[in-house]
């Protein structure tokens, strides 16, 4: 156990803050977190720098109201925002993120209205234990999370709606594209060179692996084809060679195998 | 050590290379490069007269492993020198009478005979033995490591018979005098380390003195003491198979039925075969032997062949026990063929032993009888069907008076049969390797037989069902009073006649033939207390629920014969062409698990009836395993059986069927429907549990939108799957090139789908992103939009070049197995099921025993799938199992056996692999051992064989499955052979909770399938009632099952840190293990902060250590309604 020099001190290592929090009253054990100031090279306008308080280590059953309970002392919070992996910035959701959540231990970031209020959290004692639950903001978990997030029906009108949305701006999207490549038909770049696009009069084939592969084997097939085989004395005496080599191989591969299987004791039928 | 191992290498093979080696060293630029002619021949050679050089070399191996060393073999000739000169030193005995014991009581040594009847005339000297040699295998070199034993022969002087002997056990009785009295003597010799008495083949008649005797280099040695007479102490004649040479008037005393036979003419009198071939037996014994040794001398290829044969026919168990096909019938056989010019001198050890089994396999040694007689018949010879008619099996000996195979069967030769076909086929099999099939997989006794029952026996039942027997007293007499045998014969011929086309074979397990001290009574087989019987199903004809008899008009004779065997249970019955028979009806359940034991209804009542056995003797073992599989309905509705559920799968497929064709139906969307297939395991008949029809109409319900949805506090609703309906739509070139764009366009279409389903069909639908849930007839499906453009998209990467790369995702991985993958193996594995009946049976069997292990998170489904789908498409060394627990010990001892890290198991699925795939296959597995994983699976559709065994099974994973299954069929194996009257057959589905290092148990209420349960009488809670299901019904609840989605967070909460394991099918506990690596401390890092607090070492340096505490808090508060309790075995 780490000890304090002073009890009304928090702890500090490595620069994160150390919490001891407790699920509710009932817990036997505290369980950690570890808080620091949000610092990222990308900025992004949810999380600003200096406001924003990252938590690592945050029980899965925790929710965006516990922790608010937790830090409604620092200072007045805008969001939580809670992950499953730490990130630059909040994770989009997907149309598809709803459906089968995966718990996980999360990580949370708070996003306080004023910048003392990350001091006043990372500043925050160790001694003292914390409950993440009170009256008021009880824990959900077990069957009573079970129980709700399955009544969590879907809205067909929603979905339809969402996803005509999304593929209004896709199609939008990619009409651009289209445009803007059959605008640059035939336009030589500034090296002369002219690019081959999919659409418009010259369409290429599509440069995969496997056209590429298909090539080269086009190639050496037709090679092949021309040769004669076993025409010339030599040649037939190769290929005897080659079948006698063949025999060989196998045979000194299988003398391999049975070296294993009888180091394996693999002979001893009772 | 290395020194070793290079001696090791230079095999037998190699040392025939050796001088080859080296002259190719100095010519290297010779010919063919590398390798000198010799060496070439041998590899020609080996391509045309070997199955492959990989046989050859293991099979030089497995005769290097078993051949007797010349060591061995020098120290047997001179522990057999030293025996000899002793015996033949012995000093010339007084005479005694016959019945006389005290001379052998002083001595405290018993006579090794069961004597019945007790007096006998007659007197007995012993004489020392006039000729003492070595026979049987350690002559002919055929002996088969380990326990050997050689066979040494002392030749009883004539003088010590009179010529009469032959008569009335005198003969048998003077021998085993013989026998005792050597042994007396050679008691007290220093060299003699032990002696013990058993029974040649196991026969009653025949006892033997095994001698230990100490070799010079302290070393042990067991020989075998056969007494035989001189060749012409009696005239061979006098043994015709239908002679008499017991006498009736004093085997049955003076009071009994024989009196009025004429003593002199022995004609009249019952003919003693089997007697009179015992002693046949004895006095041919040296013509028969020189005549072998003479044949097989300098055949080197004849003598590996025969022990390949001998090591074949152990791994069967046949070659052990009275009866059996012992290793003398097996190298007189050889001879034959080798007379018959079937063999030569020159063939090599595998050619030998496939034309030996080969012959086998198309041998009737009934009607065409094998014979090493050369000379013309002479009267005075029994003819074969003289032979056959005693209800032997006929093998001929070279003096054409004695049939060698005197002691066995015809049911039992057809078992050797059997298996010599099967080891053809196997061989066939060109790309299998069959090595292992044929001499390293031990076949026991359980796992042979589909059917195995046992009779109990005492002697009021044996002497009852003996009077069933037609002419049992002359039997017995025959016998020496051994009822046992003739029980056990009387049975088979009972049994191959009742059940006929339903029964490859039956078998009685053959009695091992035991050893017991010199001054302990002789074994009596009397004293064994139940037999054992074994039945091969023919799973064409042995579900038949009618026993279609002749034409049943009063006049007919086979009518009569007909219903005189079936008694009251033949009657009249009308078939559907007008024709009236005699038939039989065992059961009128539909239910395959019923269907399945109308064999053991057949056996029951023709032991009966025609054994006179009672019903509560017999202990069938078929169907123990059932109840496994068995759910307790609360059935209120008649039509619902449930039986072992192979109905109810048929009967979720049957509204499958009618969704399918709504689906085929639906107009409104823009694309057809290409095809559409089920990959739920219920569609490959292979669901555990198949679903049960949804309940409807409890009052107390709420209802949301259509919905019924779970409400705290109240008892959680009864679970209802959904199964997964994939739907591929016709290829199309107007997807989008983006994952999202191509989810949203489902989600539309599954929008669409709903609403016509739900409008037109008038189906309860639920419509959700990534799928529809249609009720139908009580079962929920989920259908799935598919296309294959999302497969390729997902896999595309563009580089910076421009050039479009197909890369494998995780992503795109589970999509192709949803929607290629699963769909192909699930059709296929429904044709298995259609050629195989017992197929769905043993693989929810299986996966019972997997799941009740809790180590179903361990092994993918699919997988064991595809294991029992091998079991059934390349069953060798046995038949396909033809009941489901049978298939369960086979499918357990596989686990056990198979050699995961060196061979890729290849199921070959509607026989798709081609030619060149069964040889790369192999050949890439080996190159990539390192990279695959555990287990590889191949099949046609995928080669590699990784994709149901990744990223589990682990190596360590691995090793508990096999662990666990070793013992499982250990226990299983002794439960059904040996403990079948107190055993509780579901001990191995009872999961050992004591190395888990946190135990979890559920509260009952949580526990939605505790009806599933191994130990649960519980019956399941509700079942469908017949009200009208109106429009508008309300969806159920679907898919929720509390316990399972918490074992699952647990699973992805705590992965990191510790192991969960859970019986899925109603386990009411979950176990968890740590992980070893994750208790250590660790350092100061992000990714490790979760469940870890913050300590500072000596040097200041800060780790992390894991806080075990915290973990099983939150383990509580997650499961906060689910967990009853939670036990922690050992210290956190």
């Amino acid at each position: 156990m780490v000890s304090t020099t002073n009890e009304s001190e928090a702890l500090v290592l490595q620069g994160f803050t150390v919490l001891q929090v407790k699920g509710s009253e009932r817990s036997h054990a505290s369980h950690y977190l570890f808080l620091r100031p949000h610092s990222s090279p990308f900025s992004c306008a949810e999380w600003p720098e200096g406001k924003t308080l990252v938590v690592y280590s945050v029980p899965p059953y925790c929710r965006e109201e516990n922790l608010m309970l937790l830090f409604k002392g620092c200072g007045e919070i805008v969001q939580v925002y809670l992950q499953p992996k730490p990130s630059g910035m909040p994770s989009k959701k997907s149309f598809f993120s709803t459906e089968e959540s995966i718990k996980s231990v999360q990580v949370a970031y708070v996003v306080f209205k004023k910048p003392n209020g990350v001091k006043n959290a990372c500043s925050m004692t160790y001694s003292q234990v914390r409950y993440l639950s009170d009256k008021t903001v009880p824990l959900v978990s077990g069957l009573r999370a079970y129980c709700e997030e399955y009544k969590q029906l879907p809205d067909v009108a929603a979905i339809e709606k969402e996803a005509e949305a999304y593929m209004a701006v896709y199609y939008k999207k990619k009409e651009e594209e289209e445009k803007k490549d059959k605008q640059l038909e035939g336009v030589p770049d500034e090296e002369g060179f002219i690019k081959v696009t999919r659409h418009g009069k010259n369409k290429g084939g599509r440069r995969t692996e496997e056209t590429e592969r298909k090539g080269h084997e086009h190639i050496r097939s037709r090679r092949k084809k021309n040769e004669l085989k076993d025409f010339y004395t030599f040649q037939f005496r190769e290929t005897k060679k080659t079948h006698i080599a063949e025999l060989q191989a196998k045979f000194e591969e299988d003398k391999k195998r049975v070296k294993e299987m009888r180091m394996a004791r693999k002979f001893k039928p009772f | 050590m290395k020194r070793k191992l290079a001696e090791n290498e230079s095999s037998d093979i190699e040392k025939t290379n050796d001088a080859a080696v080296e002259t190719t060293k100095k010519n290297k630029k010779s010919k063919h490069g590398d390798f000198s002619g010799q060496e070439i021949t041998r590899l020609k050679e080996t391509e045309a007269l070997f199955h492959s050089s990989l046989f050859r070399l293991q099979m030089s191996e497995l005769l290097k492993e078993v051949s007797v060393k010349l060591k061995l073999q020098a120290r047997v000739k001179e522990a057999f020198e030293a025996l000899s000169k002793m015996v033949k030193g012995l000093s010339v005995g007084k005479v005694h009478k016959i019945t006389d014991r005290e001379w052998l009581q002083s001595k405290s040594i018993k006579v090794p005979l069961i004597e019945n009847p007790a007096s006998v005339k007659g007197v007995f000297q012993f004489l020392p033995p006039v000729n003492v040699r070595l026979s049987g295998s350690f002559v002919l070199d055929t002996a088969v490591k380990p326990d050997v034993v050689a066979d040494v022969v002392m030749e009883i002087p004539k003088e010590s018979f009179n010529p009469k002997d032959y008569l009335n056990q005198r003969y048998t009785r003077k021998r085993a005098l013989y026998l005792a009295a050597v042994a007396s003597k050679l008691h007290k010799k220093k060299r003699i380390e032990d002696l013990k008495f058993t029974y040649f083949l196991g026969n009653p008649y025949k006892p033997v003195l095994l001698v230990t005797v100490k070799g010079s280099d302290s070393k042990s040695v067991q020989l075998c003491l056969h007494a035989v007479p001189e060749t012409d102490t009696f005239r061979l004649s006098r043994f015709h198979v239908s002679r008499n040479n017991v006498r009736p008037k004093w085997f049955l005393g003076k009071a009994g039925s024989g009196a009025e036979f004429d003593e002199e003419d022995d004609s009249l009198l019952p003919a003693t075969p089997f007697y009179n071939s015992n002693i046949l037996h004895d006095l041919c014994m040296s013509t028969n032997d020189s005549f072998i040794e003479k044949m097989l001398k300098g055949a080197e290829g004849l003598s590996q062949g025969i022990k390949l044969l001998k090591v074949w026919l152990r791994q069967r168990e046949l070659s052990q026990g009275f009866g059996a096909f012992s290793s003398c019938l097996i190298t007189a056989y050889v001879v034959y063929l080798l007379m018959t010019k079937k063999l030569n001198k020159i063939m090599n050890c595998y050619q030998v032993f496939r034309t030996t089994l080969l012959s086998l396999s198309k041998a009737d040694w009934t009607s065409e009888a094998p014979s090493l007689y050369e000379g013309k018949q002479d009267r005075s010879q029994p003819a074969v069907d003289e032979f056959r008619d005693v209800g032997q099996s006929v093998f001929v000996d070279r003096t054409g008076y004695f049939n060698i195979a005197y002691m066995m069967t015809p049911t039992f030769f057809a078992r050797v049969k059997h298996e010599a076909g099967l080891a053809i086929k196997a061989l066939d099999h060109s790309h299998h390797n069959c090595f292992d099939v044929l001499f390293m997989t031990h076949l026991s006794f359980a796992r042979s037989f589909d059917h195995i029952f046992h009779i109990n026996l005492t002697s009021e039942l044996i002497e009852a069902a003996s009077k069933k027997v037609v002419d049992s007293s002359q039997k017995e007499m025959d016998l020496g009073g051994h009822l046992n045998i003739l029980l056990s014969q009387h049975i088979q011929i009972q049994l191959s006649k009742a059940l006929d086309r339903r029964i490859c074979l039956v078998q009685p397990l053959l009695s091992v033939s035991r050893k017991w001290n010199i001054s302990d009574e002789p074994y009596s087989f009397n004293e064994e207390n139940h037999l054992t019987f074994g039945l091969v199903l023919d799973a064409t004809c042995a579900f038949n629920i009618l026993d279609k008899g002749p034409l049943g008009n009063p006049g007919n004779p086979e009518a009569k014969e007909f219903r005189e065997f079936w008694g009251e249970k033949s009657e009249p019955r009308r078939f559907k062409d007008g024709t009236i028979h005699e038939a039989v009806l065992w059961t009128s359940s539909p239910c395959q698990s019923d269907r399945r034991l109308v064999c053991k209804k057949i056996v029951k009542f023709v032991l009966e009836r025609h054994c006179g056995v009672p019903r509560r003797s017999v202990h069938y073992m078929a169907g123990k395993l059932d109840s496994l599989l068995h759910l307790n309905l609360a059935s209120k509705n008649e039509n619902l059986i449930y039986g072992t559920g192979e109905e109810q799968s048929l009967a979720v497929i049957r509204a499958y069927d009618q969704v399918n064709r709504a689906l085929r139906a639906l107009t409104s969307l823009p694309l057809s429907i290409h095809s559409i297939q089920g990959i739920h395991p219920v569609f490959r008949h292979s669901d555990v549990f198949p679903a049960l029809p949804a309940p409807v109409g409890a009052d107390d319900i709420s209802v949301v939108s259509g919905h019924v949805v779970p409400k705290e506090g109240k008892s959680l609703p009864q679970f209802v799957p959904a199964m997964t309906v994939m739907c591929m739509l016709e290829s199309s070139g107007k997807w989008p090139e983006e994952a999202e764009a191509i989810k949203c366009l489902k989600a539309l279409f599954h929008v669409k789908m709903g609403k016509e389903l739900h409008e037109k069909h008038l189906l309860p639908v639920s419509v959700h992103k990534t799928y529809v849930d249609v009720l139908k007839d009580g079962f929920v499906f989920r259908l799935k939009i598919a296309n294959t453009r999302e497969l390729a998209v997902l896999r595309t990467v563009v580089t910076d070049s421009g050039m479009i790369k197909f890369r494998e995702t995780e992503e795109s991985v589970a999509l192709e197995k949803e929607i290629i993958a699963l769909p192909h193996l699930t059709s296929l594995l429904h044709g298995l099921q259609q050629e195989h009946p017992a197929y769905s049976a043993t693989v929810r069997l299986c996966k019972r025993w997997i799941a009740s292990q809790m180590v179903w998170s361990l092994l993918r489904e699919e997988a064991v799938e595809l294991i029992v789908a091998y079991l059934f498409i390349f069953p060798h060394p046995y038949t396909a199992p033809a009941d489901p627990s049978v298939g369960l010990m086979r499918f357990l001892h596989f686990f056990v056996t198979f050699n995961w890290k060196a061979n890729p198991l290849m199921v070959n699925l509607n026989k798709e692999f081609s030619e060149e795939d069964l040889t790369s296959i192999p050949k890439d597995f080996m190159k990539n051992r390192a990279t695959l994983p555990s287990m590889c699976i191949a099949t046609p559709q995928d080669k590699t064989g990784t994709k149901w065994t990744k990223p589990t099974p682990s190596e360590s994973h691995l090793q508990r499955l096999i662990l666990l299954a070793r013992e499982s069929l250990k226990i299983l194996e002794s439960q059904i052979m040996t403990d079948y009257l107190s055993s509780d057959f579901k001990l191995i589905f009872r999961p050992p909770l004591e190395h888990y290092d946190l135990v979890i148990r559920l509260l009952k209420k949580a526990n939605v399938l505790a009806h599933q349960s191994v130990d649960g009488p519980h019956e399941v809670p509700a079942c469908v009632e017949e009200k009208s299901l109106a429009d508008g019904q309300p969806l159920p609840v679907i898919e929720f099952n509390v316990a399972r989605k918490y074992f699952h967070d647990l699973q992805s909460i705590f992965g990191d840190v510790a192991m969960f394991f859970h019986d899925p099918f109603g386990g009411n506990v979950i176990g968890m293990v740590w992980k070893a690596q994750a208790t250590e401390k660790k350092d100061f890092k992000i990714s490790l902060f979760p469940y870890r607090k913050p300590i500072v070492c000596e040097n200041e340096v800060i780790n992390l250590e894991l806080q075990k505490e915290s973990i099983l808090d939150d383990i509580r508060v997650l499961g906060g309604g689910i967990v009853e309790c939670i036990e922690c075995p050992k210290q956190l």
